[in-house]
């Protein structure tokens, strides 16, 4: 038995939170996840986490420190640089792919319309 | 022939100074012919009645033939005129004056007509001749041939005169340097030039003074300039004594002494205040327009990058509570469905769908405002390749309807490759979807070459490009030719949305596409028989 996975969802949309959350228990039922609103408290809080994740998800268009900056920032951090991380936002724009490609993203893809969608992009993502 | 007969005769020379012949040589006749003869200037002389009765060489070689003596009167001229003109009778000849008036006055130049018909000017001398008697027996007259002097000093004049009519229409004010004296001259222009409307006596100094002190340097690299030259030539600006600026133009020459020094400066300086004025409006002008220019790039680059902020908002912020509409409208109907309540599930199935069609309204009109934007890289794009790619894309739909697709072997053309796609996307989707329910789908790509006539007849072609016609046609439900031209407006539907969805966009992206490829695009159909679109397409886009 594989030891239960634990992620990390960066999105200041609550509402993404709870769909995010739904379609992962689909996806794995015995995943965690641990949700912040801002990547700047993500920043604050990642290396406390125990275990450490094994993904972090992350959208790009939020206050503050933006996505593309986070990842600029956790890729210098080397006790987390490991981290792979999945950028997950609303419209990934052919700059920003480059950007997240350059920058050592693990993957990107767009939120999907359905749950159902979701939850299969996740169960590939996690069991790969 | 020459005749010499005088007894004691006294010349009276018209100093006054009087000339004895002495008896003793009178008998000498060849002395006197000799002496006579020998002399470079026309020489003769005539008795009291007029009548020639000695010439001596020169005088025939002026007048050009020998006068017959005792016959020809006064002269041996044919005509002869004053300098004003005036026809010179025989009674107003300088010797009949002097015979008739016992006295010579005659101080003016004589122009003359010689036998071969050659003009000389000549200025006469005259003497009386008087016997032991006192009384006036003749005259001899000289004649001076100042021709050649004559026409010199003319030129000189001429030239002299041209010169100043130059210096005069060109405004020109001209002054003299003794560079080792410091000694200068000037004329009464140059004072003008420099603000003085009365004539004033300046030193060097003085004229020095005027210049602006900001244009001293320059101007004194420029004489020092002009030493090694030769040549003076510079533009700058004076103060007149009000302190009003004014531009000047000073071209000059050196002059150099025996030792190779300089030794005078000579030149001419022109007001060019106006022309300097007339620059400085031009060069000003010229800042402002470009100053607009930025200003309105400015703008333009403003508001791309506002419409390019619309894009982003059309794509990201409108996406974004659509994207939840759909999602928590999934999870309600697969709640509602798993508890059999058909009826809200059908209305929440409407509200799903509203929002997906809503999706791809946004997603559609995204596309078309990136069309806009101009850094796609035109490239060899291989038509083959681009519809195959987008043939398989359609692969499920096609096989749904069991429809055939034939396609031509296309050409190669320089295209923006993703916009090709997009247009063959769009009219392959058109095909598919405008089907006929009892018919199964036919739908073929062809292409040829236009002619020049072909592309110089048609207002939409670039006339210096060949062109290539690729036909979509189908055997769909076609449309009436009325509205061939309305498909291609945005937003523009023939059909309701229910029997035949899509966002009204798909044509007026082709038409788009087209026009951004210098080409057109344009429909034929029959109804219930089906359509071919016409797409019309540069070979080679950057070959003008």
């Amino acid at each position: 038995m594989l030891r239960p996975k634990n992620v990390i969802l960066i999105d200041d949309d609550l509402d993404d939170h709870e769909i995010f959350d739904i379609a992962l228990k689909d996806a794995d039922p015995s995943a965690t996840c641990t949700y912040f609103v801002s990547a700047k408290e993500a920043l604050d809080k990642i290396e406390l986490l125990k275990p450490a994740p094994d993904y972090i998800f992350l959208d790009l268009n939020m206050p503050g420190v933006s996505g593309i900056q986070f990842l600029e920032i956790i890729k210098k951090k080397n006790a987390i640089a490991g981290i792979p991380v999945v950028v997950y936002s609303t419209s990934i724009l052919p700059l920003h792919r480059q950007q997240i490609t350059t920058l050592g993203a693990f993957d990107y893809f767009t939120k999907p319309s359905s749950h159902g969608e979701l939850t299969r992009i996740l169960k590939k993502i996690i069991h790969q | 022939m020459k005749n010499l007969e005088y007894d004691n005769s006294i010349l009276n020379t018209s100093t006054g100074n009087t000339l004895i012949i002495l008896k003793e040589n009178r008998n000498n006749k060849n002395f006197h012919r000799d002496l006579l003869e020998s002399l470079p200037v026309a020489v003769f002389t005539c008795d009291k009645n007029g009548f020639i009765d000695f010439f001596n060489k020169a005088a025939v070689d002026l007048w050009g033939k020998e006068p017959v003596i005792g016959k020809t009167q006064w002269c041996g001229s044919l005509h002869a005129t004053l300098l004003d003109g005036t026809f010179l009778t025989a009674e107003n000849n300088p010797m009949a004056l002097a015979i008739k008036n016992g006295a010579v006055k005659w101080n003016e130049e004589i122009i003359m007509t010689c036998q071969d018909g050659a003009t000389r000017v000549v200025m006469p001398h005259t003497q009386l001749i008087t016997n032991e008697a006192g009384e006036i027996s003749g005259a001899v007259n000289m004649l001076l041939d100042i021709t050649e002097q004559k026409k010199a000093k003319d030129k000189i004049e001429e030239s002299g005169q041209r010169l100043s009519l130059a210096i005069e229409t060109a405004q020109l004010g001209t002054w003299e340097l003794n560079v080792k004296t410091r000694k200068v001259s000037y004329s009464k222009r140059y004072l003008e030039i420099l603000g003085y409307t009365d004539t004033v006596m300046l030193d060097h100094n003085q004229l020095l003074m005027h210049i602006h002190p900001d244009d001293l340097e320059h101007r004194n690299k420029k004489i020092a300039e002009g030493y090694e030259t030769g040549l003076i030539n510079f533009e700058i600006r004076i103060l007149w004594t009000d302190k009003s600026v004014h531009w000047i133009k000073e071209q000059g020459k050196v002059f150099y002494d025996d030792e190779g020094k300089p030794d005078r400066l000579m030149g001419t300086i022109m007001d060019i205040t106006e022309r300097k004025m007339a620059e400085g409006e031009l060069e000003k002008r010229v800042f402002e327009r470009t100053a607009e220019l930025q200003q309105a790039n400015l703008k333009l680059e403003r508001s791309n990058h506002e419409l390019e902020q619309y894009a982003y908002i059309a794509s990201h912020d409108l996406q974004e509570p659509l994207r939840k509409i759909r999602t928590y409208s999934g999870m309600l109907h697969q709640d509602l469905v798993q508890k059999y309540d058909k009826a809200s599930s059908a209305v929440l199935q409407k509200i799903i769908t509203s929002a997906e069609r809503m999706s791809n309204l946004i997603y559609d009109l995204l596309n078309f405002s990136r069309l806009l934007k101009p850094d796609n890289i035109i490239e060899p794009t291989d038509l083959n390749s681009i519809v195959k790619n987008v043939i398989n894309d359609f692969e499920l739909a096609l096989e749904q309807k069991k429809a055939r697709i034939e396609v031509d072997l296309l050409p190669t053309i320089q295209a923006v490759p993703l916009q090709m796609n997009q247009l063959f996307y769009n009219l392959i989707n058109n095909a598919l979807k405008f089907s006929r329910e009892d018919v199964v789908p036919k739908i073929s790509i062809k292409s040829r070459t236009l002619s020049k006539s072909e592309i110089s007849g048609n207002k939409n072609l670039n006339p210096q490009l060949a062109y290539i016609d690729v036909m979509v046609s189908d055997n769909g439900i076609g449309f009436e030719q009325s509205n061939a031209e309305q498909i291609f407006e945005v937003f523009k539907r023939l059909h309701t949305r229910d029997s035949y969805p899509g966002s009204g966009i798909g044509l007026a992206l082709c038409r788009k596409i087209v026009t951004n490829h210098e080409g057109d695009i344009y429909a034929e159909s029959v109804e219930n028989k089906g359509s071919t679109f016409h797409a019309v397409l540069p070979i080679d886009l950057r070959r003008k």
